[in-house]
Parts: C-alpha cells; sequence; structure tokens
C-alpha cells in the first residue's frame, strides 16, 4: 500500500500535465474540431487519457524515476516490490535478473517504445500512400504491379519476415538499402505534392530532376565509399543537370521552391537512409584543410548531429521490419478507398478544369478519405506496439540492455513463474497502452460515423 | 467464376516463385548466413577462415541460378534435403530412417495442426456469438461491455496473456499444469546455435502423443487474442444489417423478433466475419510461433524459429514454402467463399 502512493506520487509530473491538459481541454472543446468531440464520448476519452499518460510518462521519465534504469546492483537482482537500493531509494516494483529497477526501466521504456513505433508507423504511412494512391487511381498495370508486390509482402508469415531480416541485415549493406527505398517514398511524397500545387504543365524536367536527387545520393554515397572524389562528381553532374532544369523552367515561383525544397530534402534522406549528413564527403575536405584537430572536432559535431534524430542500429533493423509489415495493409485500404473515390463528381470536376494527376490524387482524393485512415493510423500504432514486443520477446528487437517492454518480457519470462513480479509490470504497462491506442481509435470511428 | 480461380492459382504459383528466389539470393548472397550455416556443420567454435573456405567448397559451387533450379528441381519432386539441425530428412514418408520414418515438416505440421483444430473450435462460436450478441442492438449496455470486452484481448498479445496465465496457473508453488521447462532468458541470435539441445530436451515429454495438459495453456493463450478481432467484426456486420431495410419491413411485419435475427439478419451477417475468418490463418502462424516457443510445444511454429535462428537453410525453405500456401490458400478460399456465399455476386 506504501509503494502504491509512493509509486503515485512519484508520478506527480504526470498528473499535473494530464490536469493541465485536462483544464485548457474542457471548456474550448466547442472549438477543438474533432479533438473536441472525443469529450462527448467516454470510451475514447479513458482511450486518449491513456495514451496521454504514457507520452507524458515518457517525457518525464527523468523526474519520475530516481534510480538509473541501466545501473545494476546485486542488492537488487531478483528482488521483489519494495526492496531497498543503494543510497536510501526504494526499488517500488523490485529488480530484474541483472539487478536493474524495473520501475525506472519501465518508464524509460516508454521512451523507447513511443517514438519508434509512431516513426515507423508514420514511414509506413507515407509509403503506403505513395504507392497505393497511382495503383488506385491509374488502374491497369500499376495497380496489377504494386498489387502483386503489396500481396507477396502479405502472404510472407510477418515473423518469417522478421527473423530473415534481422538475421540477414545485420551489418550488411541490406539495412541502408531498404532504407533508402523506404526513405524516397516522403521525399517522392513532398516533391509530388507540390508539383501538384504548382507544376500544372511542362514542369515534368524540373520534376524529374528533384526525384532524382535520392539516386544520386545513393549513388554518391556507393561510389564515394570507393574513392571520395567519385561522389563528388557524382553529384556535380546531378547538381548541373538540376540548375539547367531550373534555367528552363520558366516559372520564377516553381524555381525557387524548388531551390528551397531540394537541400532540405537531400539533407533529409541522406540522415534518414545513411545516418551521415555528408555522405563521407565533407570529412575527407576538413581532413584535408585543417588537419587532426579539425577532423576530430568534425566528427564530435556529426556524433551530436546523429545522436539528435537517427535510431540507434539496432533500432533502424526494428524499423525497417515494422515498416515492411504494415506498409502493405495501408497500400491495400488507400488503393480501395482511391478506387471509391476516383469516381465522385469533384474528381470528375478537378479533371475536366485541366487539374493535373497528382493534384487531384494529393489535394481532392487524400484529404477526402482522411476519416479511415485516421483510424487505421491509430489501430497502427497500437499492432506496431505490438509487433515490438514481438520483436523483442524473440531477442530480435533492440539491444538486451535497452529498456523496451518487449525485452523486458524476455528477459524475465524465463523465472516468471518464481518470480512474477519481473513481466507483469512490462506486460501491463504494453498492454494499457495498447488499450488506450484502440480506445481513442474507437471513439475516433464513432465521431467520424456520426458526422 | 473457374477463370478466376485458375488466375488467382497462376498468380500463386509465380508468388512462390517470387518469394523463394529472393529468399534463396538473400541467404546465398550475404556473408553471415552462409557462415551461420557453414557452423552447422564444422561446429560453433570453428574459425572464420574455416567456415568461409567451407562455404567456397560446398556452397558456392555453382552459379546462383543453377542452384536455384536444382533446389527447386528437388522441391518439386518431394526431396526437400535434410535438416542441419534436426538431422532428419524434412519431407515425405521414409521407411529407411530408422526411429523417425515421417519428415520434421509432417510430424510438425500434425502437432500444430491440432492445436490449430482446437483453437478454431472454440474460438469461432465464442466469438461469433459475442459479436452478435453485442450487434443486435447497437449502443446497449450489453453491446458496450461485449464491445470494451473484445478491445481488451485485442491489446493482450500471446506473449502478454501466455505469461500472465502461466503466473497464474502453472506457477512453481501453485501450478494446475504440468511443469513447463524454463526456456533460457539469454536467448539471443547470437546464441542459438547452442539451443539444439536444450529444445529436444524440452519437448521430449512430448515424445508420447499431444495431451489435454500440452494443449490447454497454448489454446487458451491463442484464442483469447484472437477471439477480440473476429467478435469486433461480427459486431459490426450485425449491426449494419440490423439497421438496413429489409430487417426493418420484417419488424414492421410483425414477426417475432427471434425470427427476424435468425432468418433475415444472421444470414447476412454472417458474410463478411467469414471472410476475417479464413483471414485469421496467417495470423495464426505468427501466433503459433509465439505460443509454441513459449509452452515449448513441439509444432510448426517452434520448429520454425528455431530453423531460422539456427540457419538452417533447407529447413528455413520448408518452412516458408508451408506458411507462403497456407496464407495464398485461405486468401483464395476466403475470395471464393465471399463470392459463393454473397448472393449479389453470385449472379454475374
Amino acid at each position: 500500500m506504501d509503494l502504491l502512493i509512493k509509486a503515485l506520487s512519484d508520478l506527480w509530473p504526470v498528473w499535473f500535465a494530464l490536469a493541465g491538459v485536462f483544464i485548457i481541454s474542457w471548456p474550448t472543446r466547442q472549438y477543438t474540431g474533432l479533438y473536441g468531440k472525443l469529450y462527448e464520448n467516454p470510451i475514447g476519452l479513458l482511450g486518449l487519457y491513456i495514451c496521454l499518460f504514457w507520452i507524458f510518462a515518457a517525457i518525464f521519465a527523468g523526474v519520475i524515476s530516481d534510480i538509473d534504469p541501466e545501473a545494476q546492483s546485486v542488492a537488487l537482482r531478483k528482488k521483489g516490490p519494495g526492496t531497498p537500493a543503494a543510497d536510501g531509494l526504494i526499488s517500488i516494483l523490485g529488480g530484474d535478473v541483472a539487478g536493474r529497477d524495473i520501475f525506472s526501466r519501465l518508464f524509460y521504456g516508454a521512451r523507447v517504445v513511443i517514438p519508434i513505433s509512431v516513426t515507423a508507423t508514420a514511414l509506413a504511412f507515407v509509403v503506403g500512400i505513395v504507392a497505393g494512391l497511382p495503383a488506385g487511381y491509374f488502374g491497369r498495370k500499376t495497380d496489377a504491379v504494386l498489387s502483386f508486390l503489396a500481396n507477396a509482402i502479405l502472404a510472407f508469415p510477418v515473423i518469417l519476415l522478421f527473423i530473415l531480416i534481422v538475421l540477414i541485415a545485420r551489418d550488411g549493406p541490406l539495412i541502408p538499402t531498404l532504407l533508402g527505398v523506404l526513405g524516397f517514398a516522403p521525399v517522392a511524397f513532398v516533391v509530388v505534392a507540390a508539383f501538384g500545387l504548382y507544376g500544372k504543365a511542362g514542369r515534368t524536367g524540373l520534376l524529374l530532376a528533384t526525384l532524382l536527387l535520392p539516386v544520386a545520393i545513393v549513388l554518391a554515397w556507393i561510389l564515394g565509399s570507393l574513392f571520395w572524389l567519385l561522389g563528388w562528381v557524382v553529384m556535380a553532374a546531378w547538381a548541373a543537370f538540376f540548375v539547367t532544369r531550373v534555367m528552363n523552367c520558366g516559372d520564377r515561383k516553381l524555381a525557387i521552391l524548388t531551390i528551397v525544397l531540394v537541400p532540405v530534402l537531400g539533407f533529409i534522406y541522406s540522415r534518414v537512409a545513411f545516418s551521415l549528413p555528408d555522405l563521407g564527403l565533407i570529412a575527407p575536405i576538413v581532413a584535408g584543410m585543417f588537419g587532426e584537430a579539425g577532423s576530430q572536432s568534425f566528427n564530435e559535431i556529426e556524433g551530436m548531429v546523429n545522436n539528435l534524430f537517427i535510431p540507434r542500429d539496432a533500432a533502424l533493423n526494428v524499423f525497417i521490419a515494422v515498416c515492411f509489415a504494415s506498409a502493405p495493409g495501408i497500400f491495400r485500404l488507400v488503393r480501395g478507398l482511391t478506387l471509391d473515390t476516383k469516381e465522385r463528381d469533384y474528381v470528375a470536376a478537378a479533371q475536366t478544369r485541366g487539374e493535373n494527376t497528382w493534384y487531384i490524387m494529393i489535394f481532392e482524393i487524400l484529404p477526402n478519405v482522411r476519416g479511415p485512415l485516421i483510424v487505421d493510423a491509430a489501430l497502427r500504432i497500437g499492432y506496431t506496439i505490438i509487433l515490438l514486443g514481438t520483436l523483442g520477446f524473440f531477442g530480435l528487437g533492440l539491444e538486451p540492455t535497452s529498456p523496451d517492454w518487449g525485452t523486458m518480457i524476455n528477459i524475465g519470462r524465463g523465472g516468471a513463474r518464481s518470480f512474477p513480479h519481473m513481466v507483469i509490470p512490462p506486460a501491463f504497462a504494453l498492454m494499457s497502452l495498447v488499450l488506450g491506442i484502440n480506445m481513442l481509435a474507437d471513439g475516433l470511428r464513432e465521431m467520424s460515423l456520426k458526422d | 467464376m473457374l477463370a478466376f480461380a485458375f488466375r488467382r492459382i497462376l498468380l500463386a504459383f509465380v508468388t512462390i516463385l517470387v518469394l523463394t528466389a529472393t529468399i534463396f539470393t538473400l541467404i546465398n548472397t550475404n556473408q553471415n548466413t552462409l557462415r551461420a550455416i557453414a557452423i552447422n556443420e564444422l561446429g560453433p567454435q570453428t574459425p572464420a577462415e574455416d567456415l568461409d573456405s567451407w562455404v567456397a567448397d560446398n556452397v558456392l559451387t555453382k552459379p546462383l541460378v543453377v542452384r536455384y533450379g536444382e533446389w527447386l528441381s528437388g522441391f518439386v519432386v518431394g526431396d526437400w534435403g535434410e535438416s542441419a539441425v534436426f538431422r532428419r530428412h524434412i519431407f515425405g514418408y521414409d521407411p529407411d530412417a530408422g526411429r523417425n520414418k515421417w519428415g520434421v515438416i509432417n510430424e510438425r505440421l500434425y502437432a500444430t495442426g491440432i492445436l490449430a483444430f482446437w483453437v478454431f473450435l472454440i474460438m469461432v462460436p465464442v466469438a461469433l456469438l459475442i459479436g452478435i450478441l453485442a450487434g443486435v442492438r447497437e449502443g446497449s449496455l450489453r453491446d458496450r461491455s461485449l464491445s470494451t470486452l473484445s478491445i481488451m484481448t485485442t491489446a493482450t498479445p500471446e506473449y502478454i496473456s501466455g505469461i500472465l496465465f502461466m503466473v497464474a496457473l502453472a506457477s512453481r508453488k501453485y501450478h494446475i499444469f504440468h511443469y513447463i521447462p524454463d526456456i533460457p532468458t539469454w536467448i539471443s541470435t547470437g546464441q542459438m546455435a547452442y539451443l539444439d539441445d536444450f529444445y529436444f530436451k524440452a519437448v521430449a515429454n512430448m515424445r508420447n502423443g499431444i495431451s489435454f495438459e500440452d494443449l490447454f495453456l497454448p489454446v487458451l493463450t491463442m484464442v483469447v487474442y484472437g477471439v477480440g478481432y473476429i467478435a469486433r467484426m461480427t459486431r459490426a456486420s450485425m449491426a449494419e444489417v440490423m439497421s438496413s431495410q429489409y430487417v426493418r419491413t420484417a419488424i414492421l411485419k410483425g414477426l417475432p423478433r427471434g425470427t427476424v435475427i435468425r432468418r433475415h439478419a444472421l444470414r447476412n451477417a454472417l458474410i463478411a466475419p467469414f471472410t476475417v475468418i479464413m483471414l485469421q490463418f496467417p495470423w495464426m502462424l505468427t501466433g503459433v510461433v509465439i505460443v509454441e516457443v513459449m509452452f515449448a510445444y513441439k509444432g510448426f511454429g517452434q520448429a520454425l524459429f528455431v530453423a531460422s535462428t539456427n540457419m538452417d537453410f533447407n529447413m528455413i525453405m520448408a518452412c516458408s514454402i508451408v506458411s507462403v500456401l497456407v496464407v495464398l490458400l485461405t486468401q483464395l478460399i476466403s475470395d471464393l467463399g465471399y463470392v459463393l456465399l454473397n448472393p449479389r455476386l453470385r449472379l454475374r
């Protein structure tokens, strides 16, 4: 009982944050659209607050837990809840096999689980949308090829896919290649959207040049790893092509837009795909100009940037595996919705106006199918969390020291029948978060049906 | 109809060809996996150079395409090769094979078949009943509570409910069910090569047939996760049918409520769940791996896990083909069944 009170009081920042959200949201619920409507649906509201609880728990993990989640102490090894730890602290949920505090690992685990599952689902969604829109809109051969690919991946059992990806991809070139392919989807999406808005006709040259950027980056990376000057040659050739296209496009607004867009996209793409900001092209020049000290400080800066937004290597494998498992399903959903929507009057009106195809797909069809997509996204995040846990359960996911819930369950399950305190907390954490997400999705679905 | 089925079967064959060719290429062009294959033959302590030379002498002897062709022709005539981990032939009946005359896949599929039979026998009626009861009166208290219950079960994956059941029903102190050997916690892919022995011991207690105790916890675990999804689909379908014109007409005609539900609503409401139930087979494949590994059940899923973590090449290929076949076959049945069950599609 004392422990329960201590646990609840340790969570004070979360309660304060939840109360804050509620105090702001309740009076303004009439003005916040779909979000405000959730406050009329008890199940959806409960789901929302369970999700918010875990999000705040992840944010405040450092404040909530006073024991270092990675520290191992003999005093805590396999000990039950309430065991005193070093420095007069009390371990609320006890320690695991390696003597690490389970209570702090639980909340640091949320920090690992939530970002990976959300970003992986987001990438899978972009891939599914980028492939699904043209498949549904153009039909015929585009549809046949893309649908065959999606069905082939779907026919493959998820678990075998995971094992193969993780085992084959270890230290191979497969992961960067796959990331390069999948990372192409967000770039293509943004570029196509921009051209849908601005490029009414005759801008295909510039479109081609922009779409070739990821290809050039991959080529530069491969050739640059042989000899760094070759990488520069590739990039220079692409830049020359790009500049001529910009000169010839004859639309100042579009030219400025692409010139702003391209470096940003290139940077994001090379970071997502290769976790390198410079593709290994800048480092040799820095070393040549400033010598040893220069390259050392360059490496430090690069390391800092890398830690900012690139998941660690093991997380990348998981990322790819999850993307592969989810993207075909999203593709089928988007394709079906597009097939259904493209016969509507507003699409026909846009076609009659002579709008370009990409504009119709992204600005006419996509916003009109957002309802089912939002609900599906919520459900998929829950499913992704379950998949992450599955990977952890098989020891295929993140490194064993990682505090994510699947790995915790895997480490604890050997002695689960003698020391249930090691597996029950992460099990309940995972279950509650997935339950919250499912309830939120259910609430959203009911809300969108009422409209 | 016949043309449709024929096209689908043709497409399934192409899918199998593409997928097996992909796995074959990936495994055969990767140094890690090739070394793992060599470790199965030479033992875990062999230095890397010896592994590489073994690979060069025994695996990379012919071009990739030729080797794939050889594997494929062997596969078609039923010669699926030897398993490196299980040390016996993979498929078919071999009268000269000593104690284990049936192949690994045959034996394991039989065990998993029994598991799947019981799972479906319990899961489908329970799920349909929950879904129908909830969907008949949408928004009622009964609907709310049953829907929340089914959401809760879909939020509890096998590896969680399995552990909770294990703690509750098979704990070391108060166990109702027989002793399940502890699974070492240090299972990680790098160490899997040493694990064969453990698995053989763990599943040794299943030598004399499959008992109630072997089945109870795995079946319970899988039913709990699967039941919610089918129930929710049934509920949605039932609710839609109940609000349709023909059901309203039947009620307004003055027919008793039970007759309306049984004769008018139920039949149409069960078309959609049929597809969902058939598509549960692919989900079963993942669930079966988790449950069989967790409870040391000597079935197909556990064989798949052991084979793939140990890079048992022939076994991986066999397992992939069997699982892909299961998925494609169920997709085909679900599509054909949908056309047959739905009167509007049948006319075409």
